[in-house]
Parts: C-alpha cells; sequence; structure tokens
C-alpha cells in the first residue's frame, strides 16, 4: 500500500517529518496530547519541539485521514484529555515510511563503502 | 480537584476557534497547553498561546491541514517565498536604474534610507529561502517577518522621495503586497511543512520563472517590449491566471503556483490600471475571467462528490 500523503492523500510522496514523528510517537503505544510532544521531543533529541496548536492540527489531519484514532477519553487532575493510538491504516503507512528511508540508507551506506574501496586499494597497493 | 481557568492569553487563542470547535475541543486544547507551559516562562506561555490562536485562526478560516485550502497553503508557501525573493532582487535593481530614478534620487536621506532598506530586504528573502530549502520552516518563518517590516518600512520614505507623485493606489499595494506575502507563508499549517526535498524543482523552477519575468519587465524600461508599455507587467497576470486554470483539487502544484503568484499578480493589475491603459483593461479581464472559471469548476466539483452523511 502506498504512503498516504500528506497533500491530496491519494499519492506516494514521502511523509513531511511533523507527520512521520507522530506517527512513529504512537506506534508502541497509545498516548494523549502533552506525551506525543514529550516523545516527538525526545524522537528528535530536542530537535523538534511541537507546539499546542500544531499538534492539535496534525491530530485533526491524521483523524480525518484515519491514520490514528482516539483510544478513549480520561480526565485526569480535573483535565480532560483524549488518549490517541495509531489506526491500522497508520501502521500500514509507517510500515511503508520506514522501509522507505531504510532503502534509502542503505543506498547511502552501499555508496559511502564503494567511495572507500579505491582509497583502501591504493593503500594495500601501496603497503 | 477543580479545573483551573485557562489563561488570559490562551483564553483570547481560544476564542480566536469556531464556537463548536471550541466547545467540542477547548478542554483538551486547555489541557495540553497547560502541561506544555508548565515550566516555561512568560514568553514561551506567549509563544505556545499564539501557536494555538493560529490553529484557531485556521480552523476558522478553513485553512487547517485537514482542508484542501491548507494543503494548497503548504504547497504555495515555499513558492511564495522563491517568487519574494526574486522580487525583492529586481525591486534593488529596478531602483538602481537610472533610468528610473528621478534627478534628484539618491541625493536626500530618505532615498539613501531607501535604497539601504531595499538593499537588505533581499538579503532576508535569500535567508528565508535558503532555509526553507533545507526545511527549518522556524528559521524561515523568522525571516520573512523582519523582511516584510523592513518593506513596509520604506513606503514613508518612498514618499519622503516623492517617488510615487500622485500613484496613491501603487503606495497602497505597497502595502497589501508586503502583507499579503507574508500572510501566505506564516498562514500555511506548520505540521504540513517539513523537507523541501519533494519540492525543490517546483521552489527551483518557481524562482527561475519569476526572476525571467522580472529580467523581461526590467529589460522593457530599456528596450520596450511591441505592445506598449503596460505589456510586461501584464506577462505576470497571464502567467498567474494560466496557474489559475490549470489548478484543480487534484492539481494541486498549480493552485499553489497560482496562490505564490498572486501578490506579484495584484502588484502588476494595480500597476497597469494607473493609468488605464488597454493592457490593464485586459489583465483585469484575464483575471476575473480565469477567477471566474476556477469557481464554477470548483463549484462542479463540488456537486460531484457526495455531500458527507449528516448522521
Amino acid at each position: 500500500m502506498p504512503v498516504v500523503d500528506i497533500y491530496s492523500g491519494m499519492s506516494d510522496r514521502p511523509l513531511q517529518e511533523p507527520t512521520l514523528l507522530l506517527l512513529t510517537a504512537l506506534a508502541d503505544e497509545p498516548r494523549h496530547g502533552y506525551g506525543l510532544i514529550q516523545e516527538i521531543d525526545a524522537i528528535s533529541r530536542g530537535r523538534v519541539r511541537m507546539r499546542t496548536g500544531t499538534l492539535y492540527g496534525a491530530l485533526d489531519r491524521l483523524l480525518g485521514q484515519g491514520l490514528i484514532r482516539v483510544e478513549r477519553e480520561e480526565v485526569v487532575d480535573g483535565r480532560a484529555r483524549k488518549v490517541y493510538a495509531l489506526a491500522e491504516a497508520g501502521r500500514t503507512a509507517l510500515a511503508a515510511e520506514a522501509e522507505r528511508l531504510r532503502a534509502v540508507v542503505a543506498e547511502a551506506e552501499r555508496r559511502l563503502a564503494a567511495r572507500h574501496t579505491p582509497a583502501a586499494r591504493t593503500k594495500g597497493a601501496l603497503a | 480537584m477543580t479545573q483551573q481557568p485557562p489563561p488570559r492569553a490562551l483564553r483570547w487563542a481560544l476564542r480566536l476557534h469556531p464556537a463548536a470547535y471550541r466547545t467540542e475541543h477547548g478542554a483538551e486544547l486547555t489541557a495540553i497547553y497547560a502541561e506544555a507551559t508548565r515550566d516555561a516562562g512568560p514568553l514561551g506561555r506567549l509563544r505556545e498561546a499564539l501557536d494555538v490562536a493560529a490553529h484557531g485562526l485556521r480552523q476558522r478560516t478553513g485553512l487547517s491541514s485537514d482542508r484542501t485550502a491548507g494543503r494548497v497553503l503548504a504547497q504555495a508557501a515555499p513558492l511564495t517565498v522563491a517568487v519574494a525573493t526574486a522580487s525583492s532582487v529586481a525591486n534593488v535593481l529596478w531602483l538602481l536604474d537610472p533610468a528610473v530614478r528621478d534627478p534628484h534620487w539618491s541625493s536626500s536621506l530618505p532615498d539613501v534610507l531607501l535604497l539601504a532598506d531595499q538593499g537588505l530586504v533581499p538579503l532576508f528573502w535569500l535567508a528565508a529561502l535558503t532555509a526553507v530549502w533545507a526545511g527549518r520552516w522556524s528559521a524561515a518563518r523568522a525571516l520573512v517577518l523582519p523582511a516584510t517590516v523592513l518593506r513596509l518600512a520604506d513606503l514613508p520614505l518612498l514618499l519622503l522621495a516623492r517617488f510615487f507623485h500622485a500613484a496613491y493606489a501603487v503606495a497602497a499595494v505597497n502595502v497589501i503586497v508586503p502583507l499579503l506575502t507574508c500572510a501566505l507563508v506564516l498562514a500555511a499549517p506548520r505540521d504540513l511543512l517539513g523537507s523541501s526535498r519533494p519540492q525543490r524543482a517546483a521552489i527551483a523552477g518557481t524562482t527561475a520563472l519569476a526572476a525571467a519575468l522580472w529580467t523581461v519587465q526590467l529589460a522593457d524600461i530599456h528596450y520596450p517590449l511591441a505592445g506598449g508599455p503596460g505589456i510586461a507587467p501584464t506577462l505576470w497576470v497571464a502567467v498567474f491566471a494560466i496557474a489559475l486554470i490549470l489548478s484543480g483539487r487534484d492539481r494541486l502544484p498549480a493552485a499553489a503556483l497560482a496562490v505564490a503568484l498572486l501578490p506579484v499578480a495584484l502588484q502588476k493589475t494595480v500597476w497597469v490600471l494607473n493609468p488605464l491603459s488597454p493592457a490593464g483593461v485586459g489583465a483585469v479581464l484575464v483575471v476575473l475571467l480565469s477567477g471566474a472559471f476556477t469557481l464554477v469548476r470548483a463549484r462542479r466539483h463540488r456537486g460531484r462528490v457526495s455531500p458527507p452523511s449528516a448522521a
């Protein structure tokens, strides 16, 4: 199945980073809004700090696209919050994106190794 | 434990959301905001509230990332930066052209300040374009703000330098165009902005297109095109109209290009209407016809798509 496009929801364009990070944060367990902000911060090693409005916009979109679902609603310390989980379509989209990224990494490593090979040979010839 | 009322900044931000949306999601937005700003200072709380406010405005205007308009805007934002960059460079070249300057030009303080101001604007736009290319959207948006402020600051200088003569409509456009450009970049849903890789060809192409159109216009000063004055600016309007006609729900790149060209197309339409010329009338007709065509097609498309169930 192609990766769901962030723009049209139809083609196989790669996921944008905020979407990828959100889906990744939900891959192992359901999380509430602030839990997602913390998890995205951790996954991106502090590089991406998703703010409340941006997170909520993304959650609305992913819910509409059927990539995530509301697992349950709960009240903690007098505050209402929803717990979000990855839907089956989201899991498939994330797996496809991971596969695409894996292929890119493999190709990058292959080319880096290929670049090093002539240098190694030269060194061997001189030795 | 009873729930604390939201702080004032957040209350204002929540008020910008549509009432129904606020009723349904207000409590959760408040909860996320409260946790996200638990250890934040005043600036951090303000930035968080501004982000909630921006989300509310997008919801109210139909520009959120789950709507087609929001998705078009997300694709248009990098192209808008590309057009603005080319335009700011062309603007400096235009101001430096001896054929454009009045005899007293650059001999007074407003003129010198104006040239310095205009010289800085392209630097900010070039930095913003570089940030967009690198996928650094926070930096890009931050750079668009000073570029816009500087561009707006040159209006009183232009008036002091008596550059506009009596064309106050052109002066008004000099306010509207930078504000519209800035709004197009800032209004794009942040969660759809990231790596520029899928759009790099479009960004490069749009920059080249804008540079080519500006080059034709600059060349027109010294080597007038056939068709009389106003033909070169009308080219912008023509390209905008073509992009508008080619755009559609399934053709977001063309729609994004039309949105990115909109500020300059507007500027050029006003230019060719002051004074009114055949080229100006033609430009307005082209814009009206292409806009009407796009609207009718969008309505037909909406009619074909069955509405979502109300249940």
